[in-house]
């Protein structure tokens, strides 16, 4: 669905912020988009949406250009930037001036996920707290219907409750129809919900891989199996010492996102890298 | 995908813009009509206070001409916010509707919505303070904008208008913010920088060192001696530059169009 190709972006021509960097996003997953402050998470969201435009290279959407903005692209895009803006219109209001845009826009939904969110009805939007606004807006985005689905930063300002009710709601709107993207810095957030990590550092892609696959290749060990040499990157968690080792068993192992992120971020990667960037059918031997 | 209508101007979804746009700015856009009202009547009163009488007809044509490019100018200059503030830009530039349809609903906002509802609330405040302020032995006369022997100068301002409307439009979505403050500035740069180019260059062509100061479009006025002398086009041809207004508000109108489809975050 979402094809970039060789794509340089900055802010100043001085520090691009990107170079050369590819990415194929599909239909039927959600992304979980990992980065430090400052890597570009927002930057290349916004490249995705067509909110900043490449200096070199592509960014299709459905094989349309971005930056382009068609509103045929645009009916099948929702992007909730992470500070939502909400007009002086009450949730009514804002459906009957909003929703037609959106063709597959559907109304029961949208008052489904208020509900299980806690949403109130009948006041203004700018009335509402900044968690309420964002749990709206979160709300509208889904029930949008669209194709594609960029989030950024989702969770941001979400108390607990609604956290649980987001991911709940997230991957019951999932489908074979939909990407979604979601860009986070609190990897423990979306860890159960999202099937495919894309982490971003020093100005290119460095994963791009499906949580089952990752499970596959590597071991998230903890306590003394941590402590065993070999391992691409350890550390230490409340639980005691955790690593990150090449799976040679082929046992099942929960991919520890947070330690992931880490290891693939850490200043002696490469070798992480070089293992990850083998084909799946060398690394099990 | 579904298969979609006109990718560049679309009635329904132009409606659908149109209405979307009314519903979050009408609190706004009465709360202005009311406030430009009271500083109309205020004006206006206040003038009528000092001299003891109503303002004369001419009086009343100049207040006309002043409120309507000062209000439209500063009106244009903010019809494009919802693009200067990141939180709403996200929203205003992603929604599903054409860059020309987002263009065309601020400019029927800035020019010819704005003319329908300024004409009726100048004629309000007008009529108040003439016939509130009418002095001994005066007769209270409205001023008649619509008059045949007013056409040429209503022509005039309306002209005038349309090119400041370009300006505050470009300016509207060129800055991010302070959009009135910073597009005033930056024409009355461009003037002082313009005006003092022709002047020189006009200097360099005619030889004249006691020229006086000609903006572009003007004619050429220098003495010698005791005599003053001016260059200027034949009238029929001057004529001609009662299009340049238009023409640069189209351009100013094209640019600003450009600069929607161009806007990043």
């Amino acid at each position: 669905m979402v094809r970039i190709r060789n794509l340089d972006f900055g802010y100043s021509r001085r520090v691009p912020l990107f170079q050369n960097l590819s990415l194929s996003l599909d239909r039927g997953h959600i992304y979980g988009l990992l980065g430090k402050n400052g890597a570009g998470k927002t930057t290349l969201l916004k490249n995705i949406v067509g909110l900043a435009f490449p200096w070199a290279g592509t960014c299709l959407i459905d094989e349309q250009p971005a930056a382009a903005r068609r509103p045929e692209v645009l009916e099948d895009l929702f992007f909730l930037p992470e500070e939502v803006y909400a007009p002086a219109l009450t949730a009514e209001q804002f459906v009957a001036h909003t929703a037609g845009f959106y063709p597959r826009f559907n109304a029961e939904q949208l008052y489904e996920y208020l509900q299980e969110l806690e949403v109130p009805r009948g006041a203004k939007l700018n009335k509402f707290s900044h968690g309420q606004q964002k749990k709206f807006m979160i709300a509208f985005a889904l029930a949008a219907n669209t194709g594609l689905l960029v989030l950024d930063e989702p969770t941001n300002g979400l108390d607990i409750p609604s956290k649980v009710q987001f991911r709940k709601i997230l991957a019951s709107a999932l489908s074979e129809e939909r990407c979604m993207v979601i860009s986070t810095h609190q990897v423990r957030d979306l860890e159960s919900l999202i099937d495919t990590v894309v982490v971003v550092h020093n100005r290119e892609i460095v994963l791009n891989e499906e949580i089952d696959q990752l499970a596959e290749r590597l071991t998230f060990a903890t306590g003394q199996e941590a402590e065993a040499p070999g391992a691409f990157h350890t550390g230490m968690s409340v639980r005691g010492p955790v690593a990150i080792r090449p799976n040679e068993t082929g046992a099942y192992s929960r991919v520890d996102l947070e330690l992931l992120f880490n290891a693939l971020t850490s200043a002696d990667a490469a070798p992480f890298y070089a293992y990850l960037n083998q084909p799946s059918h060398a690394s099990v031997q | 995908m579904r298969p979609s209508s006109n990718q560049t101007f679309s009635f329904p979804r132009f409606a659908r813009l149109f209405g979307r746009h009314t519903a979050e700015h009408l609190p706004a856009y009465l709360l202005t009509a009311a406030v430009g009202l009271g500083l109309m009547f205020v004006v206006m009163g206040f003038l009528t206070y000092l001299q003891k009488s109503a303002p004369s007809v001419m009086a009343q044509g100049i207040f006309f001409m002043l409120f309507v490019l000062g209000g439209g100018v500063v009106f244009a200059s903010t019809v494009f916010a919802q693009f200067g503030e990141r939180r709403r830009a996200s929203v205003a530039l992603l929604l599903p509707a054409s860059h020309f349809e987002k263009w065309l609903v601020a400019w029927l906002y800035s020019l010819p919505i704005f003319l329908l509802a300024f004409t009726p609330l100048f004629y309000l405040a007008d009529a108040a303070v003439v016939y509130a302020g009418v002095g001994p032995g005066q007769t209270p006369e409205v001023v008649n904008i619509f008059a045949a022997s007013a056409r040429q100068e209503i022509g005039g301002v309306l002209w005038f208008l349309t090119l400041l409307n370009g300006v505050g439009l470009w300016g509207a979505i060129y800055f991010e913010k302070a959009h009135f403050i910073k597009t005033a500035f930056a024409v009355l740069l461009l003037m002082g920088v313009l005006s003092t180019l022709n002047h020189q260059v006009l200097k360099l062509i005619v030889g004249k060192a006691d020229m006086r100061v000609a903006p572009p479009f003007t004619a050429v006025v220098f003495s010698e001696g005791q005599q003053f002398f001016r260059i200027g086009l034949p009238d029929d041809q001057m004529n001609w530059l009662a299009w340049v207004p238009l023409l640069l508000a189209g351009l100013l109108w094209l640019a600003s169009y450009f600069r929607v489809t161009e806007k990043q975050l």
